[in-house]
């Protein structure tokens, strides 16, 4: 723009005044573009504004006198074509309706303003949808434009804004996992209930404060070099990847968590997701554990298995050799084979034992005879201990028989041995197994002595605990004397744990006196165990009860009624089938007191009487079970 | 008259242990070993031929099922006595063996006079035997409400012999295919069997179940 007199520079203010015609700059225009009139400049201006609001990115409309253009924006604003609209009436009419002419006082009042304020308005599009339309006018030297702004649109937008910041909000309050935002700095911006429970502090304790406060030492330079190195190089372990670390909560205490950090893009904050997985650690740990005796157990069952079935032929060619006769000179030497082999053999029963699952308490689940047990496992349990441990085992050869499985008794003494053998110094070490029965003559005591490091106070009471362990590593850790425990509650026992610190650990366990004894065996007030006698005509049927009832503790005995009469007249229980017996001999013995089970079925012709019928004694399983429970009732 | 000797097809997958075993037996001049078979496969067919009085015969054996094949002997042979010498004392395999019409189970870790006296005593009486040490691990089922079998029996008592044969080979961790091939079945059939397993044992994972027969024993060494 020129300062002095000169032509009006129509390229570069064309937004200029419009001169008149009889204006002194009239000359001068003239004198440079004397073939251009005042109405072809007008013209050239307006279709200049034309043009300029065709290309706003914002709705416009152009307004020369009544006749009016609307850009595209506006038309899409409004849904009309501009020539669909292009009079004032036109617009005022279609656009607003019967308050056309509210608004139009409106628009007039305006415009004697001068268009510096702006109006808010509602018009109804072409396809009858409502907007609420915000026009600021603008005056151009005869023209108008106007600038449309949708607010409809602006005000759903700052709606939708706010209700998804609410979601948002919600979904990270009720988030279950952990969502804490950092600035650059490692500022917390945000920390979430989740977080919260998890760390123990409460928002405010942390917001503002560095992020390091939720990480033990070693960890919160870790972190901060990380985000360093992120901000460095765009790159850095642990953002954008999980990954697992040691956080550290309010209490001091610190625990796994499983972290992903990702950075909200361009700004430079950094959101990480969290979560606390101690528990999930445990059980990993745990089922680690379990796999492992799992696989010592299924490694112990082959062995077991391959040793008996290369020691039975051995076993039978030391017989054969044995039998052919040896010089006196090798006789010693195959004695000691001899012993060899029964201790190998005492190995492989004592490995089977180990490998039995020592929950199931259901199989097996009776009398052990500790001194039999010790001869069948001491080989193996031996084995327990460090070599230069010294090791002594006192087992009464009086004591009566307990009510717990042997391969379950194997296993508990196998932990208590193996944790003795940790316990003590390798070349002081003393571990002693002694077993006695206690003062009320109740319960036999199994215990296991030793001089080791002894227990504190809090391992000793959290000793039995599932998995609680003080070592990292070896055969029963952390199932040691729990299982043990296990074993001593399924036999209705229970379990003393007696230590003091570096004077050595006493662990004793207390199981009933086997219900059994007493008839199982030439008992002090009886002498002899109840006679039970098999009068069955099938052969097999009567030689398996025979062998059922003889593992119940009876004195069985197979016999035909003739040959076995007076047996018959003695016996606590008689087994008849009621094939060719005499109902009035079965009532004169039940008459006796004598226990009657019939197998098969009862003839009718018998009438009422009190014996114990089994109907289907071909079903093994069923016969064994019932067999049983009659013992048990006859069982003094 | 001297009693003809008894006479002993052993059934066993390890030859020398019945190779010991024959040597054994001629210590005894009233038994004798007729023939060897390493699996249960051509049994009734053998037996058929050999007419033994006795039939020794392990559990865990590759091939057929050993329960199975000793209920189709019985059928066709029932003059041959089937005794069972294995290394497992477990429950369910007594209750199978009996339950298939067996006339002894043994320990292999039992002595060999007893194996000897226990041939003896099933071929010239008849009558059904224990070993002392099957015996001593095979007490009574106190601890279960009387009158009824075990969980752990009566769960395992109730698979079907194809069934039970299908779970020893996932415990011996054979794939699926593998026991379709050995058992000449489709894999189909084999998942079905294997299904009916897993919910007759109350199983829902198949780690599970193949933990559960490696525990209970039934995974050949």
């Amino acid at each position: 723009m020129h300062d002095g007199p000169s032509h009006p520079d129509r390229s570069s203010n064309p937004g200029g005044p419009v001169h008149k015609a009889n204006s002194p700059a009239e000359g001068v225009a003239g004198e440079h573009a004397p073939d251009v009139s005042v109405d072809e400049c007008a013209d050239a201006h307006t279709e200049l504004l034309r043009r300029m609001v065709e290309n706003l990115s914002s709705g416009a409309v152009f307004v020369e006198g009544d006749q009016l253009y609307m850009n595209a924006v506006a038309e899409e604003i409004t849904g009309y074509r501009s020539d669909e609209l292009a009079t004032m009436d036109e617009w005022f009419c279609v656009l607003f309706g019967n308050r056309h002419e509210t608004i139009r006082n409106q628009y007039e009042s305006h415009r004697q303003r001068g268009f510096d304020t702006r109006f808010a308005a509602v018009i109804e599009r072409k396809d009858g949808q409502e907007r609420r339309i915000e026009f600021t006018g603008s005056r151009w030297n005869s023209h108008e434009i106007w600038f449309l702004h949708d607010e409809t649109e602006l005000a759903q937008t700052a709606r939708a804004l706010r209700e998804s910041e609410l979601r948002l909000q919600a979904i990270v309050d009720t988030a279950v996992e952990g969502i804490i935002t950092v600035d650059q700095s490692g500022i917390v911006i945000s920390f979430n209930r989740a977080a919260a429970h998890i760390f123990g502090y409460t928002p405010d304790q942390v917001l503002g404060q560095n992020i390091s406060m939720l990480m033990p030492p070693p960890y919160r330079h870790e972190y901060s070099n990380s985000v360093k190195q992120y901000l460095r190089t765009g790159q850095s372990k642990g953002i954008g990847d999980g990954m697992e670390v040691i956080a550290q909560r309010k209490d001091g205490t610190t625990f796994p968590i499983e972290l992903a950090i990702s950075e909200i893009d361009h700004l430079q904050i950094f959101v990480g997701f969290l979560r606390d997985i101690s528990e999930r650690k445990e059980a990993e740990a745990h089922l680690m554990q379990a796999q492992r005796l799992s696989a010592i157990g299924t490694l112990a069952a082959g062995l077991g298995h391959d040793m008996n079935n290369i020691l039975l032929p051995v076993r039978a060619r030391l017989d054969l050799i044995d039998h052919a006769g040896l010089p006196d000179a090798v006789q010693e030497h195959f004695v000691e084979i001899r012993k060899s082999v029964k201790y190998l053999q005492n190995l492989a029963d004592g490995l089977h034992l180990l490998v039995m699952d020592s929950g199931d308490s259901g199989v097996f689940d009776e009398s052990t005879s500790l001194n039999d047990w010790w001869e069948q496992v001491h080989s193996l349990l031996g084995r327990a201990l460090p070599k230069r441990v010294r090791f002594t085992a006192s087992i009464p050869t009086d004591l009566p028989k307990v009510r717990v499985a042997p391969h379950q008794l194997t296993q508990a003494v196998l932990n208590m041995l193996v944790n003795s053998g940790k316990a003590v110094a390798p070349d002081d070490g003393r571990v002693e197994l002694w077993a006695s029965v206690d003062e009320n003559n109740q319960h036999v005591c199994l215990g296991v002595t030793d001089n080791g490091i002894g227990m504190t106070d809090e391992v000793r009471h959290r000793a039995i605990e599932p998995f609680f362990t003080t070592q990292s590593r070896g055969i029963g850790t952390g199932l040691g004397l729990s299982l043990v425990h296990r074993v001593v509650q399924a036999a209705g026992g229970k379990i003393e744990i007696k230590s003091e610190v570096g004077q050595g650990t006493t662990i004793i366990l207390r199981f009933p006196i086997a219900k059994q004894q007493t008839r199982n065996e030439p008992s002090q007030s009886t002498g002899n165990p109840p006679l039970a006698v098999i009068s069955v005509q099938d052969r097999r049927l009567g030689s398996i009860v025979e062998n059922l009832l003889s593992i119940a503790g009876f004195d069985a005995e197979y016999a035909a009624e003739s040959a076995g009469a007076e047996a018959i007249d003695h016996a606590a229980l008689w087994i008849i089938d009621a094939k060719d017996q005499d109902p009035d001999r079965v009532r004169q013995r039940l008459a006796q007191g004598c226990t009657v089970i019939v197998l098969g079925t009862l003839p009718t012709a018998w009438g009422e009487l009190d014996v114990h019928v089994i109907e289907n004694p071909n079903d093994f399983v069923k016969l064994r079970s019932a067999i049983e429970q009659v013992a048990n009732e006859v069982s003094p | 008259m001297t009693k003809p000797p008894i006479r002993v097809l052993c059934v066993e997958d390890h030859a020398f242990l019945v190779d010991g075993l024959r040597a054994r037996f001629e210590m005894e001049a009233d038994i004798s070993c007729v023939g060897h078979l390493k699996s249960a496969e051509r049994l009734v067919s053998v037996a058929q031929e050999l007419r033994p009085d006795i039939v020794l015969m392990d559990i865990e054996m590759p091939g057929p099922d050993p329960f199975e094949t000793v209920v189709d002997l019985m059928r066709t042979l029932p003059s041959s006595r089937v005794v069972f010498l294995s290394a497992y004392i477990r429950d369910h395999y007594i209750n199978a063996a009996v339950d298939a019409g067996a006339f002894g189970y043994l320990s292999k870790s039992d002595e060999t006079d007893e194996i000897i006296e226990s041939i003896r005593t099933v071929a010239r009486r008849g009558v059904f035997v224990l070993s002392s040490k099957v015996k001593a691990r095979c007490t009574p089922t106190k601890g279960h409400k009387q009158g009824q079998p075990s969980p752990l029996a009566s769960k395992l008592d109730s698979l079907t012999p194809r069934e039970h044969e299908v779970l020893r080979m996932i415990g011996r961790g054979m794939k699926r295919t593998e026991i379709a091939k050995t058992l000449c079945r489709s894999v189909k059939t084999i998942d079905g069997h294997r299904e009916k397993i897993m919910s007759k044992l109350d199983i829902h994972d198949r780690g599970e179940l193949v933990r559960f027969a490696i525990r209970e024993g039934l995974a050949e060494a």
